[in-house]
């Protein structure tokens, strides 16, 4: 055990105050003889599409690093205007960060060689819903094809069916339209490939939420102090249709603005005082957007830019 | 209701008692409540900084697990109590800002803390209590109640790396503020 581990752990223990368990068995035999259901688990506890503990976990590691263009993002998804895409059922959902699909659009990374827990399959068994590293309360959807499954074929059929690939139409930018061909020319020419269904999709009006945010370590920078005069900002984000991404600007006694990258199963910014900023406190805010153009409510965040420590 | 209370037996034996879940888990109650209850409570407390309130965070979550069990076995039932009472007491602070008063009103500026508790225990208070809900959890979790990276991972349902993944920023993050308090003295 480290220096560090003895400290936390001998802080921790002379902190903490112990409860009290004189009638506490008694008490909660009487709750439950009159009905009482407490608080039952919830889902999102610990995420896998039912309640925690519940599923037979597979080991499984990324092949190939799963990096998402942002759901639509012109390019990134290559598909028309509207068209009917094959989307994800989340199961756990809206506090999910990152998934991919078979197919469809993929939405944050995953690194290569990581080693994740799948807790669902798909009903198709073309995509395996696995446990987020960053969020024990998310799952993310990845392509079969993207992972090497600890136990085989045999493991992945051991999976429940946690989730489904189901059709969902989203709001992507349109593409330029092309100049139209001449109509008199009575010569078959050389077609193009035909397009998919292209009918506009519904207008997304659902704006993101920036669901959690925090920064690390702390809320000080420190001025012309190498080792610590940067904070990394961190943001969590949920989306009807996808978070296409994360903008950020701070004001105060240093002020500017950036986009946020999506790393590690949240979005991040890593801020470094510039040499020369007065002492004072810098605010950021950050919001998050969508393919439609939608908005989440600003949320932020104060950073302190303060004396370097003696 | 299927679970019954086993009542056959004299009080002073209380320990052998228990309890048979809807889904037929039995669970030694007494036994439960007499060595783990007070670590819970007491990892619930440091985790939310709501320390009036864990105590019925946990005993609602001790009895949602017993009127409402999971349907597979919980190989780890403090980690489970813990993470499902400290969520619970999480989601009623509907806002960080909220957490952070809550925090606030437990005293854990150097002033408001009792003198039997050093200035570095409060920094270490302090320096948990600035982690994400997550790494709070694994961190009590390990330091507190001495569980293995592998017990809370069977525990809480995910892999080892993910638990060593939340510990390492966790310290990490504990290192870097912990060091920033050491040099401002």
């Amino acid at each position: 055990m480290s220096e560090l581990d003895e400290l936390l752990s001998g802080a921790l223990k002379r902190v903490a105050e112990s409860g009290d368990p004189t009638g506490v068995a008694d008490a909660i035999r009487s709750r439950v003889d009159a009905g009482d259901i407490g608080t039952p688990a919830q889902s999102s506890d610990f995420g896998g599409g039912g309640l925690l503990g519940l599923l037979p976990w597979v080991g499984l590691v990324v092949v190939a690093g799963i990096v998402g263009g942002a759901l639509g993002v012109s390019g990134a998804v290559g598909r028309p205007a509207g068209e009917v895409v094959t989307d994800v059922s989340i199961a756990i959902g809206e506090s999910s960060a990152a998934y991919a699909c078979v197919d469809g659009p993929r939405v944050g990374r995953l690194p290569a060689g990581t080693r994740v827990l799948a807790v669902g399959r798909s009903e198709d068994s073309l995509s395996v819903g696995v446990r987020d590293p960053d969020s024990f309360g998310s799952t993310i959807w990845v392509a079969l094809g993207d992972v090497s499954l600890d136990g085989g074929s045999a493991a992945l059929e051991a999976l429940p069916t946690g989730g489904t690939c189901v059709e969902t139409t989203v709001a992507l930018e349109p593409e330029p339209e092309a100049a139209p061909a001449p109509t008199a020319d009575p010569a078959p020419g050389p077609t193009s490939a035909p397009k998919p269904h292209s009918a506009p999709g519904p207008t997304d009006g659902t704006a993101p939420t920036i669901t959690q945010y925090w920064l690390t370590p702390d809320q000080y920078v420190y001025h012309n102090y190498p080792a610590d005069n940067s904070a990394v900002l961190h943001a969590l984000a949920s989306d009807n249709a996808g978070v296409t991404g994360v903008d950020i600007s701070w004001s105060g006694v240093h002020s500017g603005s950036a986009t946020m990258t999506f790393s590690g199963g949240n979005w991040q910014y890593s801020y470094v005082v510039p040499n020369g900023t007065s002492f004072g406190n810098i605010v950021f805010t950050l919001r998050a957007r969508d393919a439609a153009g939608n908005f989440s409510a600003p949320v932020s965040m104060t950073v302190r830019n303060d004396s370097a420590p003696d | 209701m299927c679970w019954r209370v086993n009542r056959s037996r004299p009080l002073e034996r209380r320990t052998d008692v228990s309890v048979q879940t809807a889904e037929g888990t039995r669970v030694d109650l007494d036994l439960f409540v007499a060595q783990e209850y007070g670590k819970v409570v007491a990892a619930v407390g440091l985790i939310t900084g709501d320390r009036e309130g864990a105590a019925d965070a946990v005993q609602d979550a001790i009895v949602g697990y017993l009127a409402r069990p999971p349907k597979n076995q919980v190989s780890n039932l403090a980690a489970w109590i813990t993470v499902v009472a400290s969520n619970r007491v999480r989601d009623r602070y509907r806002s960080r800002a909220a957490e952070e008063r809550a925090l606030a009103r437990v005293g854990v500026e150097p002033e408001g803390v009792d003198d039997a508790l050093g200035l570095l225990d409060v920094d270490v208070l302090n320096a948990l209590n600035s982690l994400p809900l997550q790494q709070r959890q694994v961190c009590t979790l390990h330091y507190l109640l001495d569980q293995s990276v592998e017990t809370i991972a069977e525990g809480l349902g995910v892999s080892s790396g993910t638990v060593k993944t939340q510990l390492h920023r966790a310290r990490k993050a504990l290192a870097a503020r912990l060091r920033r308090e050491d040099h401002h003295e």
